[in-house]
């Protein structure tokens, strides 16, 4: 099932708006139990929400799921952590009231605060990967993914900040849309890595996922960063002419065979379609992830100082003998790669380190985005690997975090300097999919999705 | 090549993130951090001495708000998602 | 022994602004019941973002340019990083590295210069209240928009620091900058004290000490005075002297007038400030800036050239009236129909700031007609001096109608009757009159009073005095 194919249904009345939500909440509850995908279910919300509802945009009535980091007023939003167990969001954020009369069908799981890379640092359990339940559906965006892949949903909003949509929609076999920074408006996304942070679809194919971003995008006075674009309709994939397209160089080890297979095989279809290719050997890109591993922490150390216990979340509630005592008591309920990521940020903003790490991480994003665009100006699009392997097995990496930070490897890179990136299936593998990840210039997602949508089509699947 | 950092240096990062640490996860921590630290060291070597440290992700200029009063439509504010309250006021016991 | 005070002043004041510095929720909080202006940006919910207000630059550019800074065309905001339950985000959105306004400085009555380092935008905390058991905060007051101004530290007396923060307070409330109620909390003083200490030929510094939070011009000079004792007396008792990561904070105890100890500098003051990563760098155009110094109509040191110069008031006056906008307004615009400007201006100085300070009452509530009309009609000697400025209370505080009241006053044009009247007064004050022709010529004021008052007021005593005297040269000294 499709967005566009439900909204037929719907329109031609061979369904009801009733039926749909009965359906999809009843498959919900079932499948929850199994999966993990929802945080919570948002039954009671969309029923009062819908109640006297008719159809006014291609997403009324079309279940979705929302990252529970983004706050949907009416809801608890816990952004994955204990911490917001019970909080209760008393404003929505813009995506979501973008979105319209959608059918919320569950807040998605997702590593606590999208510090993760498999959902598995979730404080409310580890989601499993529809495909195959022993893997991880990748993360932090996993429930989304987990829940558009077993067709709980028919599209799924994220927050992508080093490849939180991109890596789970490859995992689990979809379609994930990292927007250009500043299309989409932040406002109401719990904050990670400010800079990085941007919300993000995923669906089950290009066309679905063209039709979410043309209701989530547009500028918002609410958030200084979103940037005055002129309106388009991402569904008219635009007519490429001449493409050139790059073609990523990147170092092998760590690299598991299948996605360098897959890789080739996604440069043999793209050959097929006359398209030219170029290879692309950048000098910076190897040090996306450092960077990113200084400055996104430095950003999450910060915006982690909010938690303190006393304006909303959990509070403390023994005596203190001093206001520090207090902080660390509200702050306690951190899962460890919180309280890790607040840690290294703090470290490096430290007085003593703060040139050498940030200054310095700060310089080093813009000679990657200096050579981005000059590599730009010769090339439309760059293609590389979405994740250097497949779903790995549930508890692999959970104790090794600078192994798990190393499958975000690809991603960052698009967060660092604010480009757009897809993430489509690429090849099969028994159950499982690899990625294929194309990079578009920024604020051209129409000509992005347009050549995914060309790829979708002619790739194996 | 990676190493651990040290507990004391651990307890001072942990005092300025205002963080508790659990001595069971002490050891876990200080190899972790010094697993990060030493990659994140990776762009040490990179010669930056020409580049602006002025980084924008976007061209967004200021977006300067017209000074009016607003109220949210959407927003109520929730009290009960405060630690406690008097009259108006939020309380807190005392912690100074 | 020589001892010098160097004081150096963070001054921070509330820009005037209707809403907060990051979101629209009113700045107006005076009074207000506890949180009630709040929304998810200044509460510091998880999710909100910041947006610039536009009036708070706008004044910032003005404050700018009246003290005589450099405004920036490209400044940032940073964040500064410590949590502390008044401060909601657990950070404070402030300009670190790249201030607004940088390099101004004012000119002390002395000659004086004082430098001004930096002035920057920063964004307010809650306001807390503590009691024994427990901690109130109110976040109405969480994120308006305050200016920090951070003198060099060139202040050498508490005398020269409030000068300083005086001529800073003027020149901010003439070009409504800010309102500086230091009893609303608008203007707070951090001052930075230390000494310099020349004995037996050596120079010796103490350890700065920095008071926080001085609400008033008052307990700002009682404190650097508390402070340079203070300080005096530890260096001779343990000769400590400035170094590296000594310089100490202290409250002020309004109470007792005394500093306290608060914290060591060095103990938590890692702020780890970084840019503010949602929002981008605040780039200026020279028209924007052009735009916000133009809707400054006058700064206080061009209006104070201009009544000296072009009014030829004396330098006191001129100062007195500058010290309020709305008192060189009600200058300019009484004197647009009253051209004795020096006689105009005495009267506002002395009569109608007397009578506003003694009322508590505003000189834009004065009718400007009352006291052109006054100083009309004793310029045309229809009421005498005194019945005037009778008048003119009366007008103010009883409302009163002033054409009515010199009606009533006006100076009898009935010459007979005050020759008449003269005479019946020396007649019964005979004694009187010896007393004067004996030399003693202080109870020619009695005599004049006694003839003001039979003709009710409405007479000129300086006319009364001249024909008492002709009469009684004519009459009686032969």
């Amino acid at each position: 099932m499709s967005i566009s194919s439900l909204v037929k249904d719907l329109r031609d009345k061979r369904i009801s708006s009733e039926e749909i939500l009965d359906t999809y909440f009843k498959k919900a509850y079932i499948e929850n139990k199994e999966l993990n995908c929802f945080i919570s279910i948002s039954e009671e919300y969309t029923r009062k929400k819908l109640a006297n509802s008719k159809i006014e945009s291609e997403l009324s009535f079309i279940p979705g799921v929302i990252k529970d980091n983004i706050n949907v007023k009416g809801t608890i939003s816990t952004a994955g952590s204990k911490v917001l167990e019970n909080y209760r969001s008393p404003y929505t954020a813009t995506v979501v009231k973008n979105l319209g009369n959608f059918a919320l069908i569950g807040k998605g799981n997702m590593d606590s605060f999208a510090f993760g890379s498999s959902t598995e640092n979730s404080g409310f359990g580890v989601t499993k990967n529809p495909l195959d339940k022993n893997k991880v559906p990748g993360g932090s965006s996993g429930g989304v993914a987990a829940a558009v892949a077993s067709d709980l949903v028919l599209f799924g909003i994220g927050t992508d900040t080093g490849g939180s949509v991109r890596q789970p929609a490859a995992f689990c076999g979809l379609v994930g849309l990292k927007p250009t920074y500043g299309l989409c408006s932040r406002f109401g996304l719990i904050a990670m890595g400010s800079s990085f942070d941007v919300p993000g679809i995923i669906t089950k194919n290009v066309t679905d996922c063209s039709i979410v971003l043309n209701s989530i995008a547009g500028f918002d006075s609410n958030d200084s960063t979103s940037i005055k674009v002129a309106k388009k309709d991402y569904t008219k994939f635009p007519k490429l002419d001449n493409v050139k397209v790059g073609v990523m160089k990147f170092p092998q080890d760590g690299v598991s065979r299948e996605v360098l297979d897959s890789f080739d095989s996604s440069i043999d279809t793209l050959k097929k379609m006359n398209v030219e290719l170029i290879d692309i050997d950048f000098k910076y890109i190897n040090y996306s992830l450092a960077v990113y591993y200084i400055l996104v922490p430095a950003e999450i150390s910060s915006n982690m100082s909010r938690y303190d216990g006393i304006r909303f979340g959990d509070h403390p509630k023994g005596g203190y003998s001093s206001i520090s005592d207090f902080y660390k008591d509200a702050r306690d309920k951190f899962e460890d790669e919180v309280k890790r990521r607040i840690m290294i940020g703090t470290y490096t903003l430290s007085q003593g380190y703060f040139d050498a790490y940030y200054n310095k991480a700060t310089q080093v994003r813009n000679l990657i985005k200096m050579e981005f665009s000059d590599v730009f100006k010769d090339i439309d699009f760059l293609i590389s690997p979405t994740t250097p392997t497949l779903p790995f097995d549930i508890g692999k990496k959970i104790n090794d975090p600078l192994e798990m930070y190393l499958s975000d490897i690809f991603t960052v890179t698009a967060n660092l300097i604010g480009y757009p990136a897809i993430s489509i299936p690429n090849k099969k593998f028994g159950n499982l999919y690899s990625g294929l990840q194309i990079f578009g210039r920024p604020f051209e997602e129409d000509r992005l999705l347009s050549l995914s949508y060309l790829i979708e089509s002619k790739l194996w699947r | 090549m990676s190493k651990k950092i040290s507990e004391e240096e651990l307890s001072k990062i942990a005092n300025l993130s205002k963080l508790k640490l659990d001595s069971s996860k002490i050891d876990e921590f200080s190899q972790s951090l010094g697993d990060i630290l030493s990659y994140i060291s990776s762009i040490e070597d990179i010669d930056v001495s020409e580049i602006d440290k002025f980084f924008q992700v976007n061209d967004s200029s200021n977006i300067l708000r017209e000074d009016e009063e607003k109220k949210s439509s959407d927003f109520s504010l929730d009290t009960s998602n405060f630690i406690d309250t008097k009259d108006k006021y939020i309380k807190v016991k005392k912690i100074l | 022994m020589e001892i010098k005070t160097i004081v150096g002043l963070e001054i921070h004041v509330q820009l005037k602004t209707e809403t907060k510095m990051f979101c629209s929720c009113s700045a107006k909080y005076f009074e207000d019941d506890a949180n009630t202006h709040l929304c998810p940006v200044c509460l510091g919910l998880p999710g909100s973002l910041p947006v610039m207000n536009k009036s708070a630059i706008v004044q910032a550019i003005k404050a700018g340019k009246a003290l005589n800074f450099t405004i920036n065309l490209k400044s940032r905001f940073d964040r500064k990083n410590y949590m502390y339950p008044d401060l909601f985000k657990g950070y404070q959105i402030t300009q670190f590295e790249f201030p607004i306004d940088t390099d101004g400085h004012v000119v002390l009555s002395s000659g004086k210069r004082i430098n001004i380092y930096r002035a920057h935008i920063e964004e307010d905390t809650a306001k807390s209240i503590h009691d024994k058991e427990y901690t109130l905060l109110d976040g109405n007051k969480a994120g308006v928009p305050l200016l920090e101004i951070v003198s060099s530290p060139e202040l050498f007396s508490k005398e020269e620091a409030k000068e300083y923060a005086k001529k800073i307070y003027n020149t901010l409330r003439f070009i409504g900058v800010s309102d500086c109620d230091m009893e609303k909390g608008q203007m707070r003083f951090d001052v930075n004290v230390n000494l310099e200490i020349t004995k037996n030929g050596n120079l010796y510094k103490t350890p700065i000490c920095e008071v926080k939070n001085l609400n008033s011009f008052r307990s700002m000079e009682r404190a650097i005075e508390y402070e340079s004792k203070r300080q005096l007396d530890e260096f001779e008792e343990n000769g400590i002297v400035l170094a590296k990561g000594n310089k100490t904070t202290r409250g002020w105890n309004d109470n007792l007038s005394k500093t306290f100890f608060q914290r060591d500098k060095e103990e938590s003051d890692d702020y780890r400030y970084f840019p503010e990563p949602d929002l981008p760098p605040l780039i200026l155009s020279e028209a924007f800036i052009k735009d916000a110094i133009s809707s400054i109509d006058i700064l206080p040191t061009d209006a104070y050239n201009s009544l000296i110069n072009k009014y030829s008031l004396s330098k006191d006056i001129a100062e007195l009236i500058i010290e309020e906008r709305d008192y060189y307004d009600f200058f300019m615009s009484t004197s647009l129909k009253y051209k004795n400007y020096i006689n105009l201006s005495n009267w506002i100085t002395t009569e109608i700031l007397g009578i506003i300070k003694e009322h508590s009452l505003n000189i834009s509530d004065i009718d400007k007609y009352t006291l052109i009309k006054i100083l009309e009609s004793i310029d045309k000697k229809i009421i005498s001096v005194s019945s005037g400025k009778e008048i003119l209370r009366s007008v103010i505080l009883d409302k009163t109608n002033v054409d009515i009241l010199i009606e009533k006053n006006s100076i009898s044009s009935d010459s007979g009757k005050v020759d008449s009247i003269i005479n019946k007064v020396l007649v019964s004050h005979k004694d009187t009159v010896e007393k004067y022709l004996e030399g003693k010529e202080g109870v020619l004021g009695f005599l004049i009073g006694q003839v003001v008052r039979e003709m009710d007021g409405r007479v000129d005593p300086k006319d009364v005095r001249e024909k008492i005297l002709v009469v009684i040269n004519k009459i009686y000294k032969n």
